[in-house]
């Protein structure tokens, strides 16, 4: 029966990720015994108490997940929306996307990075691609407007170190 | 009667060019923000936090809050022309609203829904006005024993109201808890959970963590639709002010999604999407024309979005008598509070009066303007929204990136977002709740001091907790919330066994 249900690709995601809890909770546990006081001097809790408590919570609710996905009630648990490779795929180059412009932004100031990425996303990874002029236009608009919004206001943006 | 007094002080302070204008800005973001599909009100009151921040506090929480009750009227005009709720709250609406669209009465379905919402979002300010100051008093006597305990119980209430499975949000509660814990510790200083970085030491502090989970999560969210879209039909909008008979068959529905709205509302977790269900559920059953059902029903909704307008209303009771936000909107929401400095709660009304009633005056104020700006600018909601749906993305990113980086002038929060974002789209894939994530990080500080406080004031005795009558009756009521489903799942499983 356990095979069964192992067989499924959602419910071997969901396994991994219970265990994933779990040694993260163990792994939290055991930095916080080893190097935070859990007692004070006055032999009452210290800094360490209440995050060990949360810990072995976590690890608690974590065991049941898992003991529900392999034995229980894994309906509820089990991950329902059938995982679309190629929808991730979009979303994580976007976010990759977004990281290059950050790091970009010390070199190239905010305007131009995030005239960079917004061009970018609408050339390469947008469902409706409009036009060249509009590509080019409404980045200008939002990386230039916002950057005027925000300085207005004085809150001051990154601009490129060699402009500094 | 001091609260009218009151009130009309709050009143007095908001009739200024200025909060006037910040509270139609509020108001008509949060109407094209709900209307925006891909674009809800969490991430629109996140994604104005850092602008908020350099405004004065009554103006920016008048503004934040408008979005936020705003919103709820905007998911209906996308849901009922195009058959694209904008929100999770107007989904009913879009299945029984675009019908009535096609057969020509679109205009009179959102003039309806205006009109309901408008009743709704009122008398829910109304029982604001008149319950939030009273339970803010009664508050002032706890002690952090109590305080934990209240804590404790807005915890289990989200974690079991929330979508999913309960061991699925306990983990997401603790994993937020757990969060809020790293950084140097507030009473000893001493730093925990770093890892010898000085990255982290610092604390994750709730603003990145508010604009990935739900600003740059959302737009990953969005990234997915992989197809183009396809051009939208339109529903006919024919006239929009409802006749006397249509006023009068709405009233009951409306009077019931209110009723039902507003409890839901009460109740962290449970919200005005699941209020919006309820009502429809409980609208099939009571109606007198309940056989429109499905083929496009005024009176489906006239009560679901009374219902989403009351819980929005309602949700504000908890959050700002005892600073407990019951859904993610209203835990953004105290943040922009606690950005400023303020504790909702007790103290915001005796400390700060004058925020406190003018941000309560500015919803009634609010609750007109939306509905003037319903009968009249659908056409021109409809048009915004198709034009701007494009240009979603690089607009959201590059205000998110601005905001984050603009409250610590530093690129250390910037990289903390997109981290959280990473986190929260992969929760999210795995289908955790991100509430109880959320409340754990924004709540997190608060519940870990008053519960180190109450053991110190005991001397370590657990006891505390429980010799306290209020603490000892909230805690039990969250073992309850806890214990009883799991009991009845296992007693109607004995009962199927017993009777196949």
């Amino acid at each position: 029966m356990m095979d069964d249900r192992l067989s499924n690709f959602n419910t071997k995601v969901s396994v991994l990720f219970a265990m994933v809890l779990i040694l993260s909770g163990g792994a939290g546990a055991f930095v916080i015994v080893n190097t935070l006081q859990l007692t004070d001097s006055n032999n009452v809790f210290g800094p360490g108490f209440y995050p060990l408590i949360l810990c072995i919570m976590l690890l608690l609710t974590s065991f049941y997940l898992l003991y529900q996905l392999l034995y229980g009630n894994s309906e509820s648990v089990v991950i329902k929306e059938v995982i679309d490779k190629a929808a991730a795929a979009r979303s994580f180059s976007l976010l990759a996307l977004i990281i290059v412009a950050v790091l970009a932004m010390p070199f190239l100031g905010f305007i131009v990075a995030m005239f960079g990425f917004s061009f970018i996303q609408m050339t390469f990874l947008d469902r409706n691609k409009q036009p060249l002029r509009w590509r080019i236009i409404y980045p200008a608009v939002i990386s230039g407007g916002i950057y005027w919004l925000f300085t207005s206001l004085s809150i001051p943006l990154p601009v490129p170190f060699w402009l500094n | 009667m001091e609260t009218f007094g009151y009130l009309i002080q709050g009143f007095s302070e908001i009739f200024t060019p200025q909060a006037l204008f910040y509270c139609l800005l509020g108001v008509t973001l949060g109407n094209f923000i709900g209307a925006l599909p891909g674009l809800g009100p969490s991430a629109g009151t996140a994604i104005l936090l850092p602008i908020a921040a350099s405004m004065p506090p009554a103006i920016a929480l008048i503004m934040l809050c408008g979005i936020y009750y705003g919103a709820m009227y905007g998911g209906t005009i996308t849901s009922v022309l195009l058959n694209i709720p904008g929100e999770s709250s107007a989904i009913m609406s879009a299945v029984e609203g675009f019908k009535l669209a096609k057969k020509g009465r679109g205009g009179v379905a959102l003039g309806i829904a205006a009109i309901g919402s408008f009743i709704a979002g009122t008398i829910g300010v109304i029982a604001l006005t008149f319950f939030a100051p009273p339970l803010a008093e009664k508050a002032l006597l706890f002690g952090p024993a109590e305080k934990f305990a209240l804590l404790a119980l807005a915890f289990t209430f989200v974690s079991s109201f929330t979508s999913g499975a309960l061991s699925k949000s306990l983990i997401a509660l603790f994993l937020g808890l757990l969060a809020a814990t790293v950084g140097q510790d507030v009473l000893t200083g001493v730093p925990r959970l770093t890892f010898d970085t000085e990255f982290l030491l610092d604390g994750i502090d709730f603003v990145p963590v508010v604009m990935g989970f739900f600003a740059l999560a959302e737009v990953m969210n969005e990234m997915e639709k992989g197809e183009a879209t396809e051009e939208i039909g339109v529903g006919a909008l024919g006239r929009v002010i409802p006749n006397a008979q249509e006023l009068r068959e709405s009233a009951m529905p409306c009077a019931r999604g209110t009723f039902l709205g507003f409890i839901c509302g009460l109740l962290p977790g449970a919200g005005a999407t699941i209020a919006s269900f309820l009502a429809y559920g409980a609208e099939k059953r009571y109606s007198k024309r309940s056989e429109e059902f499905g083929h496009g029903s005024l009176d489906a909704i006239a009560s679901t979005e009374s219902a989403n307008n009351a819980a929005s209303a309602g949700h504000m009771i908890p959050l700002m008598a005892l600073a407990i936000p019951g859904s993610s909107t209203t835990a953004i929401l105290l943040t922009g509070f606690m950005m400023f400095g303020l504790q909702p709660g007790p103290l915001l009304f005796t400390q700060h009066p004058d925020i406190a009633w003018s941000l309560i005056a500015s919803m009634y104020m609010g609750n007109v303007m939306l509905l003037i700006m319903n009968i009249v600018g659908i056409p021109l909601f409809v048009w915004a929204v198709k034009k701007s749906t494009p240009f979603l993305v690089p607009l959201v990113v590059t205000i998110t990136i601005a905001g984050v980086f603009s409250v610590n002038n530093s690129m250390r929060d910037v990289w903390l977002t997109i981290a959280c974002c990473l986190v929260g789209y992969i929760l999210t894939k795995l289908e955790f709740s991100m509430v109880p994530i959320l409340l754990g990080v924004v709540l997190g500080g608060l519940a870990e001091t008053s519960f180190r406080t109450a053991l110190r004031i005991s001397d370590g005795s657990f006891m505390t907790f429980l010799d306290k009558p209020i603490s000892a009756t909230l805690l039990f009521i969250s073992l309850i919330i806890i214990v009883a489903p799991i009991v009845m799942s296992n007693i109607k499983k004995r009962r199927a066994l017993i009777n196949p």
